[in-house]
């Protein structure tokens, strides 16, 4: 896996960022257990979890603030286990924005040029570059109070951009914005990444901001590895429960069950019964088994349709174009479904579902996904 | 209504405490024997600066007043610096026996300082530096209140903005002198004038370490006073007014930043 050769001489790396194996432990808590992923260059990869699965502590961990305490992480092919935060070549954007309350913004920008020896005239050009970059130019005077958090923002991302690292390190940057701001600066996010084109890596709890920003996610819980994909790939094709009902809002229906044939057809019974289709053939018969579908996948059918789940309406969570229906099945199980407005469902009313076979997922008990035939 | 009242008590308070600085002033303008007249008068029918003489040209008191700046100034600027430095580690750096060593230095507080004046004394005497400017400026270096206040203060500060120093490129020494030290003014404010003030009153101490007349302090040397006029009030007020003027001049010197200071303790999360 390693990129250096036995000498320790650094060979070229396909990779900006590559964990091997990292474990990272506080006392007798693991923050996070045998970690290995590759950032390719340019990439922007999202690392996606609630909070407390170890997601940040991976970008300490890269940005050298914290040490592993097991494994190796090479920046573009070297060994940086041993190399100083600020030998890394990476700039990390704080939740908090972590900007220097005593400097304007105009030196606040200059500071990593400063430390870096970087002349006068250099750092005045650069912070003009970056301001214009950033729309802050008429801000520079000011002080960190003085800016609204989206200007802040912009601060702390100068701040990044002007040091041109290897890779971006930002940790929950837009969590502080309100709801507005925070969509506008995601797509201000995105253009500038397409603009600078370097390799971003992104901490988020927000699912909406992984799905619409990343190029890949990483889904994490507990300080593992759930799966790493595209997030279309992450979204249609759970690797277990947790990232099922973690990516997609409201969260995939999970039902318990087991698997059963009806003349040769493969079929799902247990809190819901549901005939399966092909691609499930050939799974043991009697095995315990999780049947998902999401929300948005089930179809409300018409009261005469055959195969339908029948049930009663429950609660109705109007969300602008579409709605939420808790839906109360008639063998106790409950599911919500993601149903168009026009749909006009009423609370307490009868209700039939459907589950197209084509939008199932099924996890084995343990909770992983079952591969189709 | 509630602001009437409220300026009537401030002017009562004010007025409580000027009163004996006036009485004080008014003495050190009274001869001898208007100093025992009764009732007393509190403006002197006749100004009297004999006492301001006899202070200033025949005891070193310009003299003692030098020493008490020296040794305030001293003491003051290496405590604001050291403090600072070991409230930061205190505050942010991982060492072993972070927490232990802190709580011994706490503990130090609840030492009395008359419990250890005497072996204070050898432990100066045997190094040689008694009746000497580092006698006064060394032990009151070991106070530890000033590396609790700045941990307080330091603690407050959020960890990113050393992170994002880190990275920048700061070493630690920078992190302390150019992220710490800037955020943490008010605290160093307040740590100077308390520092300050202690130094300019401190009595005991001073008293024991030295005895020449050369190296008294402003409070030490007016005492001395004491043996050779027997109780003269008048010379003790005059010193009294006359040591008033750095201490009030150093106040106005920081009094903005002191005012700022003690608001931003107030509002302090």
């Amino acid at each position: 896996m390693n990129s250096s050769t036995p000498t320790g001489q650094p060979v070229a790396s396909e990779y900006d960022i590559e964990l091997v194996e990292v474990t990272k432990r506080y006392g007798t808590v693991t923050a996070l257990s045998s970690v290995s992923l590759e950032i390719e260059p340019g990439e922007f990869l999202v690392l996606l979890g609630p909070s407390g699965c170890g997601k940040s502590t991976i970008l300490k961990v890269i940005a050298g603030l914290e040490d592993a305490t097991e494994g190796d992480v090479y920046i573009k092919g070297k060994l940086a286990n041993y190399v100083r935060p600020k030998a890394r070549d990476v700039a990390m954007v704080f939740q908090n924005y972590a900007l220097y309350p005593h400097m304007t913004v105009e030196t606040n920008l200059g500071f990593p040029l400063r430390m870096r020896g970087a002349s006068k005239a250099e750092q005045a050009a650069e912070v003009a570059r970056v301001a214009g970059l950033l729309s802050i130019t008429d801000q520079l005077k000011k002080y960190p109070e003085q800016l609204s958090g989206g200007q802040r923002q912009r601060v702390a991302l100068g701040r990044a951009i002007i040091r041109k690292p290897t890779a971006f390190l930002m940790d929950e940057p837009l969590s502080n914005l309100d709801a507005l701001l925070r969509v506008e600066m995601r797509s201000e996010l995105l253009k500038l990444h397409r603009r600078v084109g370097r390799t971003t890596v992104y901490v988020t709890h927000d699912q909406v901001e992984a799905m619409t920003m990343a190029s890949r996610i990483v889904v994490m819980r507990n300080g593992v590895i759930q799966q790493v994909g595209t997030p279309v790939e992450v979204y249609a094709e759970p690797t277990n429960t947790f990232v099922a009902t973690f990516v997609g809002s409201p969260p995939m229906n999970l039902f318990e069950g087991r698997f059963g044939s009806t003349n040769g057809t493969p079929v799902f019974s247990g809190q819901v019964t549901v005939t399966l289709d092909g691609r499930w053939n050939g799974l043991p018969a009697t095995a315990e088994a999780l049947l998902g579908v999401r929300p948005e996948d089930i179809v409300v059918a018409g009261p005469n349709d055959s195969g339908t789940l029948p049930g009663r309406i429950e609660l109705v969570e109007k969300v602008g174009a579409e709605e939420y229906l808790s839906v109360v099945l008639e063998d106790g199980a409950s599911c919500t479904v993601r149903a168009s407005i026009r749909v006009a469902a009423r609370e307490g009313e009868r209700i039939s579902l459907r589950f197209p076979p084509d939008a199932i997922h099924l996890f084995t008990q343990e909770g992983l996904r079952l591969k189709t035939a | 209504m509630l602001t009437t009242f409220s300026y009537a008590v401030t002017i009562v308070v004010a007025l409580a405490c000027s009163v004996p600085l006036f009485y004080i002033l008014s003495t050190s303008l009274k001869d001898q024997q208007l100093l025992f007249t009764y009732p007393p008068n509190w403006i002197p029918s006749h100004l009297y600066w004999g006492n301001y003489t006899s202070l200033l040209f025949k005891t070193p008191f310009l003299r003692w007043v030098l020493n008490t700046l020296v040794v305030a100034s001293s003491v003051t600027l290496i405590k604001v610096v050291f403090d600072s430095m070991a409230g930061y580690a205190f505050a942010k750096m991982r060492f072993p026996f972070r927490n232990a060593l802190f709580v011994v230095v706490i503990m130090t507080m609840m030492i009395p300082f008359s419990a250890i004046l005497i072996p204070l004394y050898f432990i100066i005497f045997n190094f040689g530096l008694l009746n000497t400017y580092w006698a006064l400026i060394l032990p009151p270096l070991a106070n530890p209140i000033g590396i609790f206040l700045m941990r307080g203060f330091i603690e407050g500060l959020p960890n990113d903005l050393e992170n994002a120093a880190r990275l920048d490129g700061v070493s630690e020494f920078g992190i302390y002198l150019r992220i710490i030290l800037p955020l943490v003014r008010p605290g160093l404010v307040v740590l100077a004038v308390l520092t300050f003030l202690t130094q300019y009153t401190s009595f005991i101490w001073p008293l024991v370490a030295v005895n020449d007349q050369s190296m008294q302090l402003i409070t030490t040397g007016l005492a001395t006073q004491r043996s050779v006029w027997q109780v003269n009030y008048g010379i003790f007020s005059a010193g009294a007014v006359m040591a008033l003027v750095p201490i009030v001049a150093f106040f106005l010197l920081l009094q903005k930043q002191f005012i700022a200071a003690s608001l931003a303790g107030a509002l302090k999360q």
